[in-house]
């Protein structure tokens, strides 16, 4: 039996060359990256980008493999894309190590590799969170990582020779204040965006079958800006940690970074920023015509980008008082120059879950009325509460154990996922006819059997 | 999500402004300031000694020299140190170049509270004022300050 599927599968459609020539240019940039930073660095830090290349031919390696993945049959598929992350998270590592921990750190890897420990929870804390919003049908924690490394090393590595470049020109042309600092923060907002942003293109562009609408988009995005900002933070911590060292001090301004980067900033800042990006993408997935999707896209770039730009331009001029009002000031600064964006991506949130649990519902509900077997006319109403999909593997625990929950919660994902691929269906978001959807149904029976 | 983006081009053209209306077109007037050069400094005597240099240890004081003989007489000027966050660090003006001429010395400031300079690149820049902003840059130099521990 052949049914019509949301997402293709036998032959390499348009999208996957465009994911493939964004990930060619992606390497292209990143091999400039780290040969224009060896040129213009000194010695030691060029002896560092030099290693680094092999970190480029690994995350070459890895979108390679990952795209040449989806050709193969599912059984298949699976050891490639998980050859594809180990390769990643080696480059990951890598990069980590050998760029950012002694290149942006100089001759303080303990203090970096300190701020990188006080960062790790605060950021899996933010990733946790941003992944648990996402309360109709959670995304596979491997994709999730991939987000947050790419915005980690990718997103990082493609923006620190561009950052630097720009800051040469504005230093040469420009008058030191407030023309500088908008100059700095175009640069910063529009390339940073698009070196993020374009992590999340290739999730869409390439990961179709798990990126199914703005929620969606949303937490890939957000996972990309903390990523990023887990990065910037080890950086910032760093680089203020050894201007004042000197004074005796150095900890302690190292410590109010990672407070307004970690804590305060965690959600407001890059997070929101390519999350906004994301929405976009999400939108688009489940638009009908190419112009309406690019426009969309377009439109979520544009405000990221703005968002991030008056951040950077305009901190300046927010006011903050004096003494124990500074203290109120500066975290109403972030609430009120950051929070509007913030509360967009929350309204946007919201907006999704709602299209999306009704979609789910509906779908369910006649799932359950075709008399497959796959969902009884009861689960319709736990699959529906993400409380009650809880309660039911909770009461499995206690009454079978560890095991029991876990089939559980597969078949939950089975069931959930199937109800998706008849919404994607329904709304003739398709690719070439499969059926996928029929092997969905096989993949609920056989857990339920 | 269009109505965001146009949300966004607003914003991104309110920044336009704000970069014009401090960074005004047709400003360039194609002069130059002689900066002599970045020497170290003695407080106590206010004079420089040895050769120019373009690195220094946070323990060091150091002073940028200007001609302001090269300037015109009339134009109104400031020079200023800028340290690696961006703090103003001691400078001169805005005058007319001819009203600085007994101040070339322009020495970088430890801010108060701090033993040291922060160490870091220093920008030392020498700006044409008109309108009451400043608005070229008649002359640059960097230095880089080493960390004193």
């Amino acid at each position: 039996m052949s049914v019509d599927a949301a997402y293709p599968r036998l032959a390499r459609p348009p999208h996957y060359k465009l994911a493939i020539a964004l990930a060619g240019l992606l390497v292209v940039c990143l091999f400039l990256s780290s040969f224009v930073t060896s040129l213009v660095l000194g010695t030691i830090p060029s002896r560092i980008s030099v290693f680094g290349l092999p970190v480029i031919a690994l995350v070459a390696l890895a979108t390679w493999i990952g795209v040449r993945a989806f050709d193969r049959d599912p059984a298949e598929r699976r050891r490639h894309l998980l050859r594809a992350g180990v390769i990643l998270g080696i480059a990951f590592l890598l990069w980590l190590l050998l760029v950012d921990l002694f290149l942006f750190t100089g001759d303080a890897p303990l203090v970096a590799l300190i701020s990188a420990i006080a960062c790790l929870p605060t950021t899996a804390f933010g990733i946790w969170v941003v992944r648990r919003l996402d309360r109709n049908e959670k995304e596979p924690w491997r994709l999730v990582m991939v987000a947050v490394a790419w915005g980690a090393v990718v997103a990082t590595a493609l923006v620190i020779w561009v950052n630097t470049s720009l800051g040469e020109i504005a230093a040469s042309a420009l008058v030191p204040g407030p023309g500088m600092d908008a100059f700095t923060a175009y640069g910063a907002g529009f390339f940073e965006e698009l070196a993020k942003g374009l992590a999340v293109l290739l999730l869409y562009l390439v990961m179709r079958d798990e990126f199914d609408d703005v929620v969606d988009g949303i937490v890939y995005g957000a996972c990309v800006g903390l990523g990023f900002n887990f990065m910037e933070s080890i950086l910032y911590m760093t680089h203020m940690y050894a201007i004042f060292a000197g004074e005796g001090f150095g900890a302690y301004v190292a410590g109010i970074q990672w407070y307004f980067r970690q804590v305060v900033g965690l959600f407001f800042g890059h997070a929101t920023y390519t999350a906004l990006i994301g929405a976009g993408l999400g939108v688009a997935r489940q638009l009908p015509l190419m112009r309406q999707r690019v426009l969309v896209i377009v439109g979520g770039w544009l405000v990221a980008i703005s968002a991030h730009f008056a951040w950077d331009a305009w901190l300046q001029f927010f006011p903050v008082g004096d003494g124990a009002f500074a203290l109120i000031g500066v975290h109403l600064r972030t609430l009120l120059m950051n929070g509007p964006f913030t509360a967009v991506v929350l309204l946007l949130l919201a907006m999704g879950l709602q299209v999306e649990g009704q979609a789910l519902r509906r779908q369910l509900e006649l799932e359950a009325a075709g008399g497959t077997g796959t969902v009884a006319p009861a689960e319709v109403a736990v699959l529906t509460s993400p409380w009650r999909r809880w309660q039911a593997r909770m009461q499995v625990l206690t009454l079978s154990g560890l095991g029991a929950y876990r089939r559980l919660a597969r078949l939950q994902q089975a069931q959930l996922n199937l109800a998706m691929e008849r919404w994607h269906r329904e709304r003739r978001e398709l690719g070439a006819p499969l059926d996928a959807e029929e092997r969905l149904r096989q993949q609920v029976l056989a857990l339920k059997a | 999500m269009v109505s965001l983006g146009v949300v966004g081009i607003l914003i991104l053209s309110a920044g336009l402004l704000d970069f014009f209306s401090f960074e005004p077109l047709g400003q360039r007037t194609g002069a130059h300031a002689t900066v002599k050069g970045v020497f170290h400094y003695d407080p106590e005597t206010k004079q420089v000694s040895g050769g120019d240099t373009r690195r220094f240890t946070a323990d060091d004081a150091f002073a940028a020299e200007v001609d302001w003989t090269s300037l015109p007489a009339s134009m109104v000027v400031d020079a200023h140190w800028f340290n690696i966050l961006g703090t103003d660090v001691g400078g001169v003006g805005p005058q007319p170049a001819g009203e600085l001429v007994d101040r070339s010395l322009i020495p970088v400031k430890i801010p108060e509270g701090f033993k040291h300079n922060l160490p870091g690149e220093y920008d030392f820049v020498v700006e044409r004022y008109s309108g009451g902003q400043p608005v070229e840059v008649l002359a640059r130099r960097l230095v880089y300050v080493r960390s004193a521990v």
